[in-house]
């Protein structure tokens, strides 16, 4: 079983750093901050680079 | 900075004060205020305050760095604490390591939470911690280099860099230094660590990942059941962190105010089942965005409203204050807990 973490851009150092700090290496998949607040329409593009992640992923 | 213990003493050039000022904020240990310098002999003094501490301390988040208690001590030292302040210090950590605080997830919020550090007991007064006039601002070293030291260390050891680790949206002017003591001598109620347990002469570290003081401004009711409007009201807001991360919150209440509450006859538990049942939101001061996705995420309105609380036990109360008609609401982050420790005092002969 395979996880992946999705952050956004802005707290892709913070993710890296607190994985480093555990001693982990997550599969990361990173879209554009934020994506809090957004209406249906601006989540679009964070759902569609979220998912193109998670199938590169799936496929590695 | 690195993570071996022999790497504590630091070789370094002679500086004098500008330039050690300079170094320090350069290497980023520095909260943005000048810093003592931590020479082999302050560290080594500050020490032998803590002797007969034997007890290891949890690694610290976000790094996840086992401290020694040099590594604590040169903090203490860098803050402007004194020697007799370090036991108070470490047991305010303790209490910020225990699991139930959460110290990961409050170091990582984008909530503007410090870590808030009350103190009771004899201590108070033998180290000279304000809990009367002004006791959440300036202008006692024992309140400044207590939570200052706090501060530093989640800084330097436990590598809270603000920005990068740390990632506040805001911040607060809390995040500097939190540190106040409870007014044993003017409460009406059982000091807050007795109600916890202790006894009467333990001195007693109470910690909570809290918002700055929000400030209770009455001078107009003259009972109990007109202090509870303004109190109920003021403490629901719809912009808590506890709306849906449900956690505990303090209320520390001035001593006019709390003369006011006892001679209506209101103790502690009458205040937190008031406070439970009447600092609620109306869902109409809730956007409706906001409630499905609080509700998404399982907090539900209870009736028409919206706890912030998961119940009375929740609600934490002191007194601390000086003359005045105000009082203070203190949210916490959330997912943590209030913890309260007890101070170790130096063993004989130490």
């Amino acid at each position: 079983m395979v996880g992946v973490v999705i952050a956004t851009e802005t707290f892709k150092p913070l993710v890296l750093a607190q994985a480093k700090a555990r001693k982990v290496d997550p599969h990361l998949i990173v879209v554009k901050h934020p994506v809090g607040g957004l209406n249906a329409e601006e989540l679009v593009e964070r759902i569609d680079a979220a998912f193109a992640g998670f199938q590169e992923e799936m496929k590695a | 900075m690195s993570d071996s213990a022999d790497s504590e003493i630091l070789d370094i050039a002679d500086l004098d004060q500008e330039a050690w000022q300079d170094y320090a904020i350069e290497q980023g240990w520095s909260d943005g205020l000048p810093l003592v310098m931590p020479t082999e002999a302050s560290v080594a003094r500050m020490v032998a305050a803590a002797h007969g501490d034997n007890e290891g301390f949890a690694p610290i988040s976000p790094r996840q760095v086992v401290p020694t208690m040099a590594s604590l001590a040169a903090n203490a030292v860098m803050a402007g604490a004194k020697p007799a302040y370090f036991p108070t210090i470490l047991a305010g950590l303790r209490g910020i390591l225990d699991p139930s605080y959460n110290l990961h997830g409050s170091m990582a919020t984008t909530h503007s939470c410090a870590p808030m550090v009350m103190i009771n007991g004899p201590l108070r007064q033998a180290l000279g911690v304000n809990c009367s006039s002004n006791c959440f601002g300036q202008g006692w070293r024992a309140n400044a280099s207590i939570g200052r030291a706090i501060q530093l260390i989640l800084l330097n050891v436990g590598g809270g860099k603000p920005g990068v680790m740390d990632r506040s949206t805001q911040g607060s002017p809390a995040k500097y230094a939190f540190c106040f003591g409870e007014n044993e001598e003017e409460c009406p109620w059982l000091p807050f660590h007795v109600r916890r347990g202790f006894a009467p002469e333990d001195s007693v570290v109470t910690v909570m990942s809290g918002e700055a003081p929000h400030n209770i401004n009455d001078h107009g009711s003259t009972s109990a059941e007109g202090l509870m409007t303004t109190f109920a009201h003021t403490i629901a807001q719809p912009g808590a962190n506890t709306v849906y991360g449900k956690g505990p919150y303090m209320v520390v209440v001035g001593p006019e105010h709390a003369a006011t509450f006892h001679r209506d006859g209101w103790g502690v538990d009458k205040l937190r089942d008031e406070l439970w049942l009447r600092a609620r939101i109306p869902l109409k001061h809730i956007s409706e965005e906001n409630l499905a996705t609080y509700a998404a995420t399982g907090h539900h309105p209870t009736g028409d409203f919206l706890t912030i609380c998961r119940g009375p036990d929740d609600i934490h109360i002191a007194m601390a204050g000086g003359p005045g008609k105000h009082s203070a609401f203190i949210p916490s982050f959330g997912g943590t807990a209030v913890v309260s420790t007890r101070v170790k005092l130096p063993s004989a002969g130490g």
